[in-house]
């Protein structure tokens, strides 16, 4: 208090010292506590410093603050320019400098500026860890069979995802884990429900809320929601809240998408796109198989069109020349010679005898390969259940049966020739077959001598013989065969 | 021989239906075996269009107790006035 009337003699006062007044005014201020509310506008936080000197203000008026750093510290809010801060103090005086200052004794964040700070400040310290990265994001599962959905089980988000699942992609199991998704327990609880799910076989997961404040969805910026989501063994996809709001759930989740119904739509399959995927395919399928069909059909027909199955004579004609041919010269030599002249009628069946079957051999192992890839290819033809396909193969089928019948034909045409000209019925009608002691076929008198062993060869058997002597033919010296 | 299309998961036998028209339309199977692949490939699509057009979704309730109070009906029909 300074009295203002010099010379006054009433109210002599003595003059108090700058010091003196001073601490008057300190000790006034700072009987009362405050709680303050504004914006830092200037910061000074310098190493080495014992406080941290800060302003707050708001419209017309600004205060400078001063916070012992021990109290800073244990007050765990970083300040920044522009933070809305509520601080609690006592007004004091800097005596050195006669300066007004606001002692802060404890210090927050005010408001939501508090949370959105304090989200932004673990958003960061995640990303910088990596959890955030594009590249451990995994892809969503392809036609899911079991997929997870996590959320509260009342309100309109379970149902728009159940809708939307039931309208596109019926075929997956939803596997549903209802939590609550607000309150103090609602971060521990959408863990919970996230493992139950995964350990049902979730093959991905739904993790969905309807919109809400920031201050609503503030159980989806949980840490340990965040590191559960991002070392998940399972995609897991949210749709929480709507745009802009985004939760530190979304950023690690492997696909964020704006709503709980986007998500349902991010994870499956419509209906619609994947009975068209499948007709395509059908399409794409058939055409491709009726063309490899034709090609197929067009190779036959280039055999059928061959002359060897437009004519089955042309198949035997060498053989059925040569068979008159013997024929006839054995008749011929049969009826020069008469029945005595065994050894040169054994002579001409022994070598009809091998020239017949082997080149018969031959010509029924053709046939039967022919006959065994026309069978393959035709028989395949009769499977294909497309109609043209029906009526084509039923054609080849046609062509194949015509086809075979004159080889049938030919070939009983053939056996019956054979039998009459087999040497094993030459034997039957009381030819023999007569062979050395070496198994050599005897053909001339040359060929033994008295005393030599011989085997005579019937149809029943074989009879064992001994030369007496060898009588030469008076008629060899004309013998002229082949 | 190849597993029966209704032992198989929806996405097995989808990618194995895939895997058939791209071997298909690669044009290098004899034919015998494009006939196998090919009634294969339409086993498999009867098999994938029957389980889409018959599915009836599932939903287990593992936690919590789903309020089936909110009918879906009148969810649309609410959704549709909006």
């Amino acid at each position: 208090m300074v009295d203002t009337r010099e010379g006054s003699s009433d109210n002599q006062r003595k003059a108090l010292s700058v010091s003196a007044a001073v601490n008057i005014a300190k000790s006034v201020l700072s009987e009362h506590t405050f709680h303050i509310v504004g914006e830092v506008s200037e910061l000074n936080q310098k190493p080495g410093y014992k406080a941290v000197y800060f302003t707050i203000k708001d419209e017309s008026a600004s205060l400078p603050c001063l916070m012992w750093i021990s109290r800073y510290k244990s007050a765990g809010v970083p300040l920044r320019l522009g933070a809305r801060v509520e601080v609690v103090g006592r007004f004091t005086i800097f005596a050195p400098k006669g300066r007004m200052n606001f002692d802060v004794s404890s210090l927050r964040l005010a408001g939501e500026g508090d949370l959105r700070a304090q989200v932004a400040q673990l958003a960061l310290k995640l990303r910088n860890e990596g959890l955030m990265d594009a590249a451990r994001k995994r892809p969503v599962v392809p036609y899911p069979q079991r997929i997870g959905l996590v959320t509260s089980p009342r309100g309109a988000a379970v149902h728009d995802v159940l809708r939307t699942l039931r309208r596109r992609y019926p075929l997956a199991t939803i596997l549903f884990a209802g939590v609550p998704v607000e309150g103090k327990q609602a971060a521990q609880g959408l863990i919970q429900g996230l493992q139950t799910v995964i350990q049902a076989g979730a093959e991905e997961v739904l993790l969905v809320r309807g919109g809400g404040s920031f201050e609503d969805l503030m159980p989806f910026n949980d840490e340990a929601l965040a590191r559960f989501i991002a070392s998940s063994p399972v995609p897991i996809i949210t749709g929480i809240g709507h745009e802009p709001d985004t939760s530190i759930a979304d950023m690690v989740a492997d696909l964020r998408a704006s709503t709980p119904t986007a998500a349902a739509e991010a994870v499956s399959p419509s209906k619609e796109d994947l009975f068209a995927t499948l007709d395509s395919m059908a399409q794409r399928m058939t055409a491709v198989f009726t063309h490899r069909i034709s090609r197929s059909i067009n190779y036959v027909q280039a055999y059928e069109s061959r002359p060897i199955f437009r004519d089955p004579n042309y198949l035997f004609s060498n053989d059925l020349q040569l068979a008159d041919h013997y024929q006839t010269r054995l008749e011929q030599s049969m009826g020069r010679f008469g029945v005595t002249d065994a050894s040169r009628l054994e002579q001409m069946q022994l070598r009809l005898g091998r020239a017949i079957p082997q080149s018969l051999e031959d010509q029924k192992r053709a046939l039967v390969q022919a006959a065994q890839r026309l069978n393959s290819t035709l028989g395949n033809q009769l499977t294909v259940h497309e109609h043209a396909l029906s009526l084509r193969s039923l054609a080849l089928n046609q062509t194949g049966k015509t086809l075979l019948d004159p080889y049938k034909q030919c070939a009983a045409l053939i056996t019956s020739r054979l039998q009459d000209l087999s040497p094993l019925a030459a034997l039957e009608r009381g030819w023999s077959i007569t062979k050395d002691d070496r198994g050599g076929v005897v053909r001339s008198i040359d060929q033994t001598k008295p005393g030599a062993k011989l085997a005579v060869q019937v149809t029943d058997g074989v009879i064992d013989c001994t030369v007496d002597e060898t009588t030469p033919n008076p008629l060899i010296a004309i013998q002229d065969l082949p | 021989m190849a597993e029966e299309p209704m032992n198989l998961t929806f996405r097995e036998a989808m990618n194995e239906l895939n895997a058939i028209v791209e071997a298909l339309e690669s044009n290098t199977l004899e034919l015998e075996e494009s006939l196998t692949k090919y009634e294969r490939g339409v086993a498999l699509l009867r098999y994938l269009k029957t389980s889409l057009a018959d599915a009836q979704q599932k939903v287990e309730v593992l936690m919590g107790e789903l309020d089936t109070s909110v009918d879906d009906a009148q969810t649309d029909t609410e959704l549709s006035k909006a």
